[in-house]
């Protein structure tokens, strides 16, 4: 068996009884994008995302006991599940202590390979318009739809994360969507696509 | 309109991380542990004189001085170290009563 089929929750129980570095590693490696793009979705700041998800991970190393291994075991709880809320708590926390980001830095860090220039010019108004909204959400419902849109976790998982019971959880994620709907219909940009039709066709 | 919603939902970009974030905790894990270490770090140790070497730790760590204030002390040490051993040849050997008074002669002497 490689390293890469250990499954997470052996990785960490060597970590735990052997302090493995090598298993410690894998774990890194397997799951710093996808937290480090938790973390971001939520401060919506890249230095942010990357510190938290660095502490999260070096508290992990030096106290790898605050994962309670057996009990998961037991309840058949996963590490990733458990890791989102250690990520998302801690990203919320720094969050309070620190100002908002506004939506613009998000912008910034945009990736250049946009089809055109209007088309882009779009996008951006429209990333920038959903970056504002989502960041005005309440916590708990920027957090499931995090979780529930962008990191594809079933509602079960979501709602574990979040401390809550399914309906809650689907509660909050329609909320959340309302909310953003509502927002973006008030500034004409959920038929943006429309209207991006059509400013093409000018120019 | 909620297809809209989904679609717009779904260009929600996140851009990488600027460096290798994963090698970069790897790392900061490897030199956290290093700076646990203290005596450890260096030799293999274990038992007894384990214990001492956290006592020497913990007195190592609590000794720390910042180094401007480590340099001035360093040099007041050696400035002091200097004035003992030199001590007696700059102190003089005269009186200084002798050194200020001026003799005009033996029953006219005036202190200056």
């Amino acid at each position: 068996m490689t390293r890469d089929e250990i499954t997470d929750e052996e990785l960490l129980s060597r970590v735990q009884q052997a302090g493995d570095r090598d298993a410690f590693s894998v774990l890194v490696a397997r799951h710093t994008d996808r937290f480090y793009a938790c973390a971001f979705r939520l401060c919506g700041s890249m230095d942010m995302a990357e510190d938290v998800v660095q502490d999260c991970f070096l508290k992990l190393w030096a106290r790898p006991g605050i994962w309670k291994g057996d009990r998961a075991q037991k309840s058949g709880a996963k590490f990733t599940t458990w890791f989102y809320r250690v990520v998302s708590n801690r990203t919320l926390d720094v969050m309070r202590k620190k100002n908002p980001v506004a939506a613009s830095d998000v912008l910034d860090m945009m990736p250049d390979d946009r089809p055109g220039a209007d088309e882009q010019m779009i996008v951006s108004e429209e990333q920038k318009a959903l970056e504002t909204v989502i960041a005005a959400l309440p916590d708990r419902q920027k957090l499931a739809l995090n979780l529930c849109f962008y990191e594809a976790l079933s509602n079960k998982e979501a709602a574990e994360i979040l401390g809550v019971g399914v309906k809650a959880l689907e509660s909050l994620l329609m909320r959340a969507k309302a909310s953003v709907k509502k927002e973006l219909s008030a500034q004409g940009l959920v038929e943006g696509a429309g209207k991006g039709t059509e400013k093409e066709s000018y120019g | 309109m909620v297809d809209d919603l989904d679609k717009i939902l779904a260009r929600r970009a996140v851009p990488q991380a600027r460096s290798n974030l994963a090698a970069r905790i790897i790392e900061a894990s490897k030199a956290a542990e290093q700076s646990k270490g203290g005596l450890r770090g260096w030799f293999d140790i274990s038992g007894w004189v384990a214990g001492i070497a956290v006592w020497v730790d913990v007195l190592r760590e609590s000794l720390i001085l910042p180094r401007p204030a480590l340099a001035m002390a360093t040099l007041l040490l050696f400035g002091l170290m200097l004035g003992l051993y030199f001590g007696n040849g700059l102190q003089g050997t005269e009186d200084p009563f002798q050194s200020t008074y001026v003799e005009d002669g033996f029953e006219t002497g005036n202190w200056l």
